[in-house]
């Protein structure tokens, strides 16, 4: 990403939220679209951005359309709001916003754009939850052709994908779609979750918060309402499951850091010893419980703070 | 901020600052991501329609208003491509005048075709009840509108039966509005 974002350097050259009003509007147009018919992928203009596609575009224009002043914004970039894209987007988004203000406290913000992962916290009513999207179409992988595929998509007719996925199956002897897993909205339309875990799917079904996908490069906003069926595809004989993060013994592994046995974990090797360690992948989630349990905690309420 | 920014700024009325647009907008999100639920908007007494309105359109749409419910001088604003009600991606009725068209209801391929349709009513939670059902909805959800017309949700079950095919209505009286997507069941 261009540190410098090619803005001009006088502030009051650009517009609040650096898009135009006329795209944003046109993206609330196609944002109220999508949330009325569930999974589907609404097209819109995508604009170009002072920053390359692949670095959240999309994700990021569903943001600037939406975001006000008085908003606390979230970003991650695969659970950690410190790494370098989480933090330039921020800060673009701080830049041409003013009147918001960031946060890295899942529970303080009232607007999320994530990729890669969808926190931990339990997101609430309150709250807007916006994932970037590199691909947005399931169907990709049977069907080269967008408009056979938006035929198939308007049908609900996925049993093409089903058979692809079931030859994995017999192949591989599991489903071994890591990220991306295609997931069934409202009964009807099978969407490409964006990047994130199998771990995540799950928390896209009945969410209490609404779900915005934004994909730049393919143009397309799509949206899974809150209190909405989100159904990861499987078959009768090989269920949907989530990453296994139990170790030899059958025991499930632990956060290294703060003891989390719920979260999802990231692992690293330690050279010096060729250990596997065991990381929160959501770096707030794990600073939370390491504040809540850790002395520092104790102390600040002994102080009235 | 750019001239335009600035000018609508010190235009007398809010709901053309797009600052104050962005506010109504996340009420009117927010309204159809739980459907049913009545969201108020920051707008001057009886302008929650020209503020929903105003966050949504421009001259890339078309805006059907056969009873005339918007000012000359606010549709200029809008510069909205006036359309027939047959054709129009946004309609504007009264709730209490029965339909007499059918609207887009989008295509297979392309359902965002399907029309927004926004009924002006008297007063938002008041008046008969009737029950709505499906995605945003936690079980169900008892809604009321003075000055609704029953008609509107006869038509609105036929064209919207066979999804993802429908419409999508906003209710707005003086001050809030209330969504009703093409998925929920009443
Ligand atoms: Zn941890």
């Amino acid at each position: 990403m261009n540190k410098n974002y090619l803005l001009p350097l006088d502030e009051a050259a650009y517009n609040f939220g650096f898009l135009d009003e006329y795209a944003k509007k046109e993206i609330r147009r196609a944002l109220l679209k999508a949330i009325s018919i569930p999974g589907y992928q609404t097209p819109f203009a995508s604009r170009e951005m002072p920053m390359g596609k692949g670095f959240g575009t999309g994700g990021l224009q569903i943001t600037l359309s939406i975001i006000g002043v008085g908003e606390k914004l979230k970003v991650i970039d695969q659970g950690a709001d410190d790494s370098v894209n989480a933090v330039n987007l921020r800060q673009f988004i701080e830049m041409t916003c003013p009147g918001i203000s960031g946060t890295e406290d899942t529970e303080r913000a009232s607007l999320i754009q994530s990729r890669h992962r969808i926190p931990e916290t339990p997101l609430r009513k309150d709250q807007v939850l916006v994932l970037q999207v590199p691909y947005s179409d399931p169907l990709v992988v049977v069907e080269p052709s967008e408009s056979k595929r938006k035929t198939m998509h308007g049908e609900g007719d996925y049993s093409r994908l089903l058979t692809k996925l079931y030859e994995d199956i017999v192949k591989y002897d599991e489903i071994t779609i890591s990220h991306r897993y295609p997931t069934r909205i409202n009964g009807h339309y099978v969407i490409d979750p964006s990047p994130i875990p199998r771990f995540d799917v799950p928390k896209m079904h009945m969410s209490n918060a609404l779900i915005l996908f934004g994909a730049g490069r393919e143009k397309k906003v799509y949206a899974v309402p809150p209190y909405t069926d989100a159904t990861p595809l499987a078959f009768d004989d090989v269920p949907f499951r989530i990453e296994d993060f139990r170790d030899e013994n059958g025991k499930r592994r632990v956060c290294r850091r703060c003891g989390a046995d719920n979260s999802f974990l990231e692992e690293s090797i330690n050279d010096a010893a060729g250990l596997k360690l065991h990381q929160c992948s959501d770096s707030n989630y794990c600073n939370r419980r390491l504040s809540l349990s850790g002395p520092a905690r104790i102390g600040a309420e002994e102080g009235g703070i | 901020m750019t001239e335009t920014l600035k000018n609508s700024v010190n235009a007398p009325c809010p709901h053309w600052n797009p600052l104050v647009q962005q506010q109504v907008f996340r009420r009117l999100m927010n309204a159809f991501a739980y459907p049913g639920s009545i969201e108020t908007i920051s707008a001057p007494p009886g302008k929650a329609l020209i503020g929903v309105l105003a966050c949504l359109l421009d001259a890339e749409t078309t805006l059907s208003d056969p009873c005339r419910l918007v000012s000359e001088h606010d549709m200029k604003l809008l510069s909205a491509v006036c359309a027939d009600p047959e054709t129009a991606s946004f309609i504007v009725m009264p709730g209490d005048h029965d339909p007499d068209f059918i609207p887009r209801i989008g295509t297979l391929e392309s359902p965002e075709y399907g029309a927004t349709i926004i009924l002006q009513v008297d007063q938002i939670g008041e008046g008969d009840s009737f029950g709505l059902s499906g995605p945003g909805i936690q079980g169900s959800r008892q809604v009321s509108a003075r000055g609704l017309s029953h008609a509107w949700l006869m038509s609105r079950a036929k064209w919207a039966q066979e999804f993802p095919l429908g419409v999508d209505f906003i209710l707005v009286d003086g001050k809030s509005v209330l969504a009703i997507p093409r998925t929920s069941k009443i």
